[in-house]
């Protein structure tokens, strides 16, 4: 006390002057919604992980079948079955990637593979390089999964949208044919779409978006009826403004966050469900592979050649668990309760 | 008097991904046995967070008390552990919260909710215990207590279900009640009620009284003293009546002449240009310097010491130094007896 | 001043507006109102939560389809058919302001873009520079200035976003501007600002007010005339001074002496008059006078008779049977 005592002067008790525009002035930088997002998404490490995963694995799957020099449908009997072997990692026995099977056989040898022949991988009981097959399947999966989350995106959207804008007869009627829709159970209707059309990424795609849109369309429903009785919309309202404009300027970029976190949410759904779909039979037709093909393919040969049926595992769960980490970040970052 | 509670110096700090945000900034006040103190002061002055604080409900993970003792009968509270404040916390020191919806779980009975501390903090048996309970809530004025300890707080309307959060927060006859903001969500009718219901209690029970509120109208109802909070700190103590007819702190004057008051013929307000400081950086000196129209160059940058008015009134201030300039409160803070 | 001859803005006549809220409840939410507003004055609302004062205000501004009655404002109906011109020139003359300054602004839209939404859709500035001359002009209007123009909602603070709210209404230039609990979500020391800017911008614009509110004492502040509202119903409608020196009907008497005051002597000295028991729930409301369960001075006939709508004194009204020489001989 003594010492700020000390330093205190006369001079220092005259009236300070004030400038009155300060009092409304805001020193915080001024971020819009989305860097704020971004801010807080950034702190999240989970998320961060999963999103380097993710940006990884599609390089990978564009980039991965162009570095490796076999075709994904080259077929050739003298080669089936061949463990990993990848260079330098070779002479490390204990990582599996020396070209020995489970058995300790070197099959490299046994087959008069040349020496500078190698198959990261390894290759598929028809002589198929698995890496190349892996990530060309990584693309297919992605593919399916992304086309399958955009047509949740727009049908749910509009769907969900249109219902919960116009409310009444219109939401009633709406919301009982999605009822009856969700009472069938799905694996019928998916069934019976792949088995009226054939096994391809668009049939694969339509079968899983023909039920998977209702989830997002209850959401946005959800969404814009809580949105529509805000006060900042009844504002607009009082101020003249067209269906057109409350729906473009207010209710769609406030759907936006909760859109975006089901997306996030559907993908690795789609993916999940792709591969079921391989699993019975129905997915994707060979000589093209999908991550779920293959992973059903190796399975059969689990016990024989594990490496057949553990890497597009191993990828395809990453892709899964990194999807869901950028879920649950984006969630916390666009949770408004949050933002201070 | 005896002291019951006293907080010294209390600093509590929040660590949020924009930084470090110090909700209180060197809190000192006490409490006497049976006497009632409120707190008033604008929301995001730290009310809240004080008198968490004290009851050691802050998320322990994002917050702590950085410095200062709470002492309640000798006790520091800010120190003692999780186990012996359970012993504390809901018997010696009871809380009711502003918004009686969500202070109450929904899923169990009215019944079970009282019981369960008196059952916890006093052994009683389940008997002893419903018959403490159907007290109780004759004693917060809710008719049939026999039927009604048997249903859901969603049964209850906004004011009955205030009247039960009070009779769970006395079961155990508390020493201390903080009550923060009890009123603020109810209609004047029925905050009538509750504080008409609290005043009474006082006198029955002897419990000490922490109110928090923003309402100086609920403050002359039911307080015998007054703490002032301002950006984390306390600007000004003192009685109901020093406060209100001879206050010295311009934050003070602020409050009082942006009320306007029924009894008198319509005059301006003069509202407190500008927003509270932000406690994320909080100012260096006077929160309220940046608000204050009497602001000096020393307020900018050292904060005032708490001056002694008289034995019970202190205030934070630099114009209570003698050598700045006299000052005096603006015509429309003079309430009643002052003018 | 009160019932000097002055011109009617607005006639506010038995209107009704009734919720559905299942197949069969009905929510009374507002039954039976009639009042007027005159040119440039304000008129108060004021009731416990749930009594029917935002819907009326609602119903006013065409938010709500009334169920019945009518709302004439300039001698027009509000209500019923209009062609999109028509609708486009009443929007221009009646806005309205909200409680929530969360809520009311949109979190999306930068404050620029939310003070010109009025005139985006009513095409008032010819460029975009127009534009934004307009909106700094507001800004200054409601006390902020154009730095605050590309900032989003939640930089505010609470009295902030009210007063950009402010400024979204003055954008299309109204005459009237129903206040809906503007206040109710700010404290106390910010609630004086925009109680001091709504009426400086009375005094410049010529504004009329339809001011809603809790908070009684604020009310009587700003209101030359003050009605007070009981489960859906108008019970009483007087000039403000007179309403809180001689209230006529129990439950304002019982209102009134609710309010704290921030005085402690006063305090200490004063007789409440408590009220027992809560609201009833507006979907079964009690027969006759809907505020006879509360009331200190029920009668028999309260339960049977609805109260009629009449004039007490001069520019006084009350519904009660309290003042109707028909039920009470004796008068109070
Ligand atoms: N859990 C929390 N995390 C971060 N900051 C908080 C938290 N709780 C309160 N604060 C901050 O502490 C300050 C004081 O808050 P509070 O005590 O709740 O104010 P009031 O006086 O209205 O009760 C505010 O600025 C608020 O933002
Ligand atoms: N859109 C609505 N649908 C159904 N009931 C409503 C609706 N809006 C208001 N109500 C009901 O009408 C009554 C009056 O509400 P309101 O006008 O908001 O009251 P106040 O503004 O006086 O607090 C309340 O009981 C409320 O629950
Ligand atoms: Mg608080
Ligand atoms: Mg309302």
């Amino acid at each position: 006390m003594s010492m700020t005592e000390k330093k205190l002067t006369d001079d220092m008790f005259q009236p300070a002057a004030m400038d009155p525009g300060k009092h409304e002035e805001i020193t915080k930088p001024s971020l819009t919604y989305w860097q704020d997002v971004w801010r807080r998404l950034k702190k999240n490490k989970a998320a961060i992980t999963g999103l380097v995963a993710i940006i990884l694995i599609v390089i990978m799957a564009f980039v991965g079948p162009a570095i490796s020099s076999h075709g994904f449908d080259q077929q050739d009997v003298r080669r089936t079955n061949l463990p990993p072997k990848i260079p330098g990692l070779e002479k490390v026995h204990f990582l599996g990637m020396d070209g020995v099977d489970i058995r300790g056989n070197d099959q490299y040898k046994l087959k008069n593979i040349p020496k500078d022949q190698y198959y990261w991988f390894g290759t598929d009981s028809l002589g198929r390089d698995q890496w190349t097959r892996i990530w060309k399947g990584t693309q297919i999966s992605l593919l399916i999964a992304f086309l399958a989350a955009a047509g949740d995106l727009i049908i749910g959207v509009t769907y969900g949208g249109i219902s919960g804008f116009f409310g009444g007869k219109v939401d009633n009627i709406m919301q009982r044919f999605v009822e009856i829709l969700y009472g069938i159970p799905n694996l019928v209707i998916i069934i019976l779409f792949i088995l009226i059309f054939e096994p391809g990424i668009l049939s694969i795609t339509l079968a899983i978006v023909i039920t998977g849109w209702i989830g997002m369309s209850r959401l946005v429903r959800g969404q814009i009826l809580k949105l529509k009785g805000q006060e900042f919309i009844l504002a607009s309202r009082t101020l003249g403004a067209s269906n057109g404009r409350l729906i473009m300027k207010h209710l769609v970029p406030n759907t936006l966050g909760i859109v975006i976190i089901s997306m996030t949410f559907s993908i690795p759904g789609a993916i999940f469900f792709e591969a079921f779909l391989s699993f019975i039979g129905l997915g994707i037709q060979p000589p093209t592979a999908s991550l779920g093909a293959l992973i059903s393919d190796g399975f059969k040969q689990l016990r024989i050649y594990p490496h057949l049926a553990i890497y597009p595992s191993v990828v395809m769960c990453i892709l899964m668990v990194s999807f869901n980490l950028i879920g649950d970040g984006l969630r916390d970052a666009l949770d408004p309760k949050m933002r201070k | 008097m005896e002291k019951l509670l006293e907080l010294k110096n209390v600093h509590v700090s929040f660590h949020t991904y924009g930084g470090e945000v110090k909700a209180v900034r060197g809190v000192s006040f006490h409490l006497e046995k049976g006497e009632s103190l409120a707190i008033v002061g604008e929301s995001g002055s730290g009310k809240s967070v004080t008198s968490k604080a004290v009851m050691r409900l802050l998320p322990n993970k994002t917050s702590e008390i950085k410095e200062g003792q709470i002492l309640f009968e000798g006790k520091d509270l800010a120190r003692l552990p999780e186990k012996g404040m359970e012993k504390i916390r809901g018997k010696e020191i009871s809380m009711i919260f502003q918004d009686p919806m969500t202070s109450l779980n929904p899923t169990m009975t009215i019944g079970k909710q009282i019981m369960e501390g008196l059952r916890k903090h006093q052994n009683m048996s389940k008997s002893e215990a419903q018959e403490r309970a159907i007290n109780l809530l004759k004693l917060v004025g809710i008719p049939n207590p026999e039927i009604r300890i048997k249903e859901y707080p969603h049964q209850f309307s906004g004011g009955m279900r205030q009247r039960v959060v009070i009779a769970i927060a006395l079961a155990c006859n508390p020493k201390v009640l903080i009550a923060d903001e009890p009123t603020t969500a109810l209609d004047v009718t029925i905050q009538a009620q509750i504080l008409d219901l609290m005043r009474d209690l006082q006198k029955k029970t002897g419990t000490a009284i922490i109110l928090i509120t923003h309402d100086l109208g609920v403050v002359a109802n039911l307080a015998q003293r007054v703490a002032v909070m301002y950006g984390g700190t306390i600007v000004e103590t003192g009685t109901v009546d020093e406060i209100f007819y001879n206050p010295k702190h311009p934050y003070t004057w602020g409050l009082l002449s942006s009320m306007p008051k029924l009894n008198a013929e319509s005059k301006e307000l003069l509202a407190i240009p500008g927003t509270p400081p932000d406690l994320l950086n909080p100012p260096k000196g006077c929160p309220f310097a940046a608000r204050c129209p009497h602001a000096m160059q020393v307020c900018l940058n050292h904060m005032p010491e708490s001056t002694k008015v008289s034995s019970t009134h202190q205030a934070a201030c630099w114009l209570l130094d003698e050598r700045a300039p006299k000052v005096e409160p603006p015509e429309a803070a003079l309430v009643g007896g002052a003018r | 001043m009160a019932t000097m001859e002055r011109e009617k803005l607005l006639e506010v006549k038995n209107l009704k507006k009734h919720f559905k809220v299942d197949r069969k409840a009905v929510l009374k939410a507002v039954d039976d109102v009639s009042f007027d507003i005159y040119k440039g004055e304000t008129l108060g609302l004021v009731g416990e939560s749930g009594c029917g004062k935002s819907t009326t205000g609602r119903t006013i501004i065409r938010l709500y389809e009334a169920t019945d009655g009518e709302v004439l404002y300039e001698g027009k109906n509000v209500h019923g058919k209009k062609s999109a011109r028509e609708l486009k020139e009443f929007n221009r003359k009646m806005q309205m302001i909200f409680q929530d300054p969360y809520a009311s602004l949109n979190p999306r839209m930068t404050v620029k873009d939310i003070i010109a939404e009025g005139i985006d859709i009513h095409r008032l500035a010819k460029n975009s520079k127009e534009r934004n001359e307009r909106v700094y002009e507001l800004l200054e209007t409601v006390g902020l200035n154009k730095d605050h123009a590309n900032r989003y909602p939640h930089e505010f603070s609470g009295g902030q976003r009210q007063r950009i709210g402010i400024a979204r209404a003055l954008a299309v230039d109204p005459d009237f501007i129903i206040a809906d609990e503007p206040i109710s979500a700010l404290d106390v020391s910010i609630q004086a600002q925009v109680v001091n800017l709504l009426m400086k911008l009375q005094k410049e614009r010529g504004l009329t007010y339809l001011f809603i509110a809790h908070d009684l004492s604020m009310v009587k502040h700003i209101s030359d005339r003050v009605g007070v509202m009981y489960l859906g119903n108008l019970v009483e409608l007087a000039g403000s001074d007179e309403l809180y020196e001689e209230p006529l009907h129990p439950y304002t008497q019982a209102l009134l002496s609710a309010i704290p005051v921030p005085d402690p002597e006063v305090e200490r000295s004063r007789e409440r008059i408590i009220l027992e028991g809560d609201l009833p729930s507006p979907i079964n409301p009690p027969s006759g006078c809907r505020f006879r369960t509360r009331c200190p001075h029920a009668m028999d006939v309260c339960a049977r008779v609805n109260p009629k709508w009449q004039e007490a004194r001069e520019g006084h009204w009350v519904a009660c049977h309290l003042y109707d020489q028909e039920f009470n001989k004796e008068g109070k």
